[in-house]
């Protein structure tokens, strides 16, 4: 609550501010501080799973699966119209030493706060220390904003491991760039880790507990208490996160990165259910990752012939502990959980202002769970993705995407199953305001 | 024991040779091929100048590759054109840079900020199109602003590296003279191009027509940073000819579509020009750009009348 109305009140004051610019001194606009930009993003969705589509992505047979977790608060995709988040974005230099961001995403049911850092620009020897709740350093994609994504929605291998909004938390990042010709860049974060969409997910232990209650009644009361999950008690920093990150200097026409991650949670807890059974379990998960992005860069104007390739491969591991079992034989069985992941995609520029992007993603290979001595394998998901962009400027775009979705699924009675299905999108994507930068 | 030792004290010279070698040169950062000949020239060749774009590539549209990350973190000087110019990709240089030296002056130069600036808009909105909320930012095409940005060039080297406060001093002197004569004898040649009227792709020539009291009576851009769309072209047809416009301006990366469709329906000739050092093979130097520009711009309406007056 007290987030909202600091975010209110901050758009409020800038907006003023920018007012009285307009009005007294026109030439200064173009050093206003902070930048203010506001992105509209909307898009028109349809399926022929009955509108299912989101629902059978989100419950894709995966290691990482669980009930119980911390949903984010936004509103899934219906067919039809759909409004997405409208994010407002404050940023500048605080004082010669600190830059800061704000990015808010603003719907009919609030405000919630996503982004809200600061930078230090001061320090020596390629040091930067950033703090406050940002999107890790982790991997290639996950730091980028929704709006410079290339296509309307999160890869399947980010959004079975990551979530749709990635690895983002609060805490400290600190990297370090290299003195040298190519680039070469570190980075080390240690986040709170318990927000997490997937990876590093916490249970809302009350809610289970009731579940618990109403449905297995362990204790033939009727009454169950949160406390006989015997979980952790849930306090940070739990994540933490290194990267490292190498860019050779290959002339003003191309550009390659490499990367190398991996973010470790020390306290990742899931809930299952298995017929007449349910269980709780804890413990250390991991993911490694690496990734390679290229880019050409063309000679004409307007994008024509640019074009970039790239992909992340990632593998989790996690080694939890039952530590409920609604059969008390088996609290205390170790489970241990593994499934890799990985996207590729490509784009070209084929017209001026015109991009064409393909994108294959799959996760669950390599994937099993195993508990005791039982082990089940995970089965693999696909999604295949083709997208048309047409920019009309650097601030407005439409993108057309379609993608074909080969999904494996578990049904109520544990039954694997697959759904074949297919998605059209066509997105909006509008930013008013300030002339934003993007990263590479 | 011993190759141990002499291994580390050889790794130490070279550590030595390495980090003295990069103390001794200055480090200058240059966005584009003009301002890395202009800092050539007054930094002398000693100095580690490194450019971020080609001559052909558009300087608005420009990713932040990783590599001008690593060339803006070992920089003592950023030399950049400004002006909202480069505002989607220097800001991210410089903030992922981690080098507190090129934050601000005196470790960052802007060109449009040394300068008096054109086309400073009176209502700034987006509507218009690509606007620079402080003026138009290619300043690089009118020799006299290059000659009051050579100077304050060489102000902040001095203020930089004040123990090679000579050679600057020197070089600039040198340039400075070179220079002028230069300007007489550029406006000297250009004399004939005085009050012609002619179209341009993008505002980009400005300062050059500016200079040479050429008259810009149209723009295939319908708006500044909008590719021609063929409603705006069909409508310069009548403005070549209610205006007589002769030349039509372009440069490689405009692509030369919408310039030669408006000269198969005008009695306009076009011209494609570098727009920078290195746009083409005859405009490897700043003065070379020169001369090649009025060169072309001379030739092309000499030739253009004649064919002209055949019809």
């Amino acid at each position: 609550m007290r987030t909202q109305y600091f975010v209110l009140g901050a758009a409020v004051a800038v907006s003023a501010f920018s007012y009285s610019e307009k009005t007294s001194a026109m030439e200064s606009v173009a050093d206003f501080n902070p930048a203010m930009s506001v992105i509209f993003d909307g898009l028109y969705y349809h399926d022929n799973v009955d509108g299912e589509g989101p629902d059978i992505i989100e419950e894709h047979n995966s290691a990482l699966h669980s009930h119980g977790g911390h949903d984010h608060e936004h509103g899934e995709l219906e067919r039809g119209f759909n409004l997405r988040e409208t994010e407002l974005v404050l940023s500048g230099s605080v004082d010669p030493y600190f830059d800061a961001w704000l990015t808010a995403s603003l719907s009919s049911e609030g405000i919630e706060l996503e982004e809200a850092w600061f930078r230090s620009n001061s320090l020596p020897a390629g040091l930067q220390l950033k703090g406050g709740k940002f999107l890790s350093g982790f991997g290639y994609h996950n730091e980028k904003h929704t709006h410079s994504w290339d296509f309307i929605d999160q890869n399947l291998a980010y959004s079975s491991l990551l979530g749709d909004h990635g690895l983002s938390g609060t805490g400290l990042q600190m990297t370090w760039l290299a003195p040298t010709e190519h680039f070469w860049q570190a980075g080390l974060e240690v986040l709170q880790g318990s927000e997490l969409e997937r990876f590093g997910t916490q249970l809302d232990a009350a809610d289970i507990a009731d579940e618990i209650a109403a449905e297995f009644d362990p204790n033939g009361t009727g009454e169950f208490s949160e406390e006989e999950l015997n979980l952790g008690i849930p306090s940070g920093p739990k994540l933490g996160v290194a990267f490292l990150r190498f860019g050779p200097d290959i002339g003003t026409e191309h550009a390659l990165q490499l990367g190398l991650s991996a973010a470790h949670h020390n306290a990742m807890q899931s809930f299952h259910e298995e017929g007449t059974d349910a269980f709780v379990s804890e413990g250390a998960a991991h993911i490694y990752s690496a990734q390679a992005v290229f880019k050409g860069f063309a000679k004409s104007a307007f994008g024509k012939g640019s074009y970039s390739v790239q992909g992340e491969y990632m593998h989790f591991t996690s080694d939890q502990t039952a530590t409920f079992h609604t059969n008390p034989a088996e609290t205390g069985l170790p489970l241990a959980l593994k499934q890799d992941a990985a996207y590729a995609q490509a784009t070209y520029g084929f017209a001026p202002r015109w991009q064409v992007g393909v994108r294959s993603s799959a996760a669950g290979f390599n994937g099993s769970l195993r508990e005791g001595n039982d082990s089940e394998d995970i089965q693999t998901s696909r999604q295949h993705s083709l997208a048309l962009t047409w920019d009309a400027t650097e601030f407005s775009r439409l993108r057309l995407q379609f993608n074909h979705n080969d999904i494996a699924i578990e049904d109520d009675n544990g039954n694997a199953g697959r759904e074949k299905f297919n998605q059209v999108m066509l997105q909006y994507n509008l930013s008013l305001g300030a002339h934003g930068a993007h990263t590479f | 024991m011993k190759s141990i030792r002499y291994a580390l004290r050889i790794f130490s010279l070279a550590c030595f040779v390495a980090i003295s070698q990069q103390a001794l040169a200055i480090n200058i950062f240059t966005c584009e091929p003009e301002w890395h000949a202009l800092a050539t020239e007054i930094a002398g060749s000693e100095a580690n100048v490194y450019v971020a774009t080609s001559a052909n590539q558009d300087p608005h549209h420009v990713q932040a590759r990783p590599s001008l990350i690593s060339a803006v973190r070992r920089a003592d000087l950023v030399f950049c054109t400004g002006g909202g110019l480069e505002s989607g990709w220097l800001p991210v240089l410089l903030s992922k840079g981690s080098n507190p030296k090129v934050q601000r002056a005196p470790g960052l130069l802007l060109a449009a900020e040394q300068v008096a600036l054109l086309e400073k808009p009176v209502l700034l909105d987006r509507a218009e199109g690509d606007i620079h909320a402080s003026g138009n930012p290619h300043v690089h095409l009118d020799p006299r602003r290059i000659l009051i940005i050579a100077e304050k060039l060489k102000d902040r080297l001095i203020e930089i590296d004040a123990k090679d406060a000579n050679g600057y001093q020197k070089r600039f002197d040198a340039f400075h003279q070179r220079w002028q004569k230069n300007i007489q004898h550029w406006e000297q040649q250009a004399a004939p191009l005085r009050n012609t009227p002619v179209i341009v792709h993008h505002r980009s020539w400005s300062y050059l027509l500016d200079w040479l009291g050429i008259r810009q009576v149209g723009e295939l851009e319908p708006k500044p940073g909008i590719p021609p769309t063929p409603a705006h072209l069909a409508s310069l047809i009548s403005t070549t000819q209610t205006e007589h416009a002769q030349l039509i301006l372009f440069t490689r990366y405009n692509g030369d579509k919408a310039a030669k469709w408006l000269t198969q329906r005008s009695d306009a000739c076009a011209v494609e020009l570098p727009f920078t050092v290195g746009g083409d093979d005859d405009s490897a130097s700043l003065d070379e750009l020169f001369s090649r520009l009025i060169d072309a711009l001379v030739t092309t309406q000499t030739n253009c009348k004649k064919s002209g007056a055949h019809d």
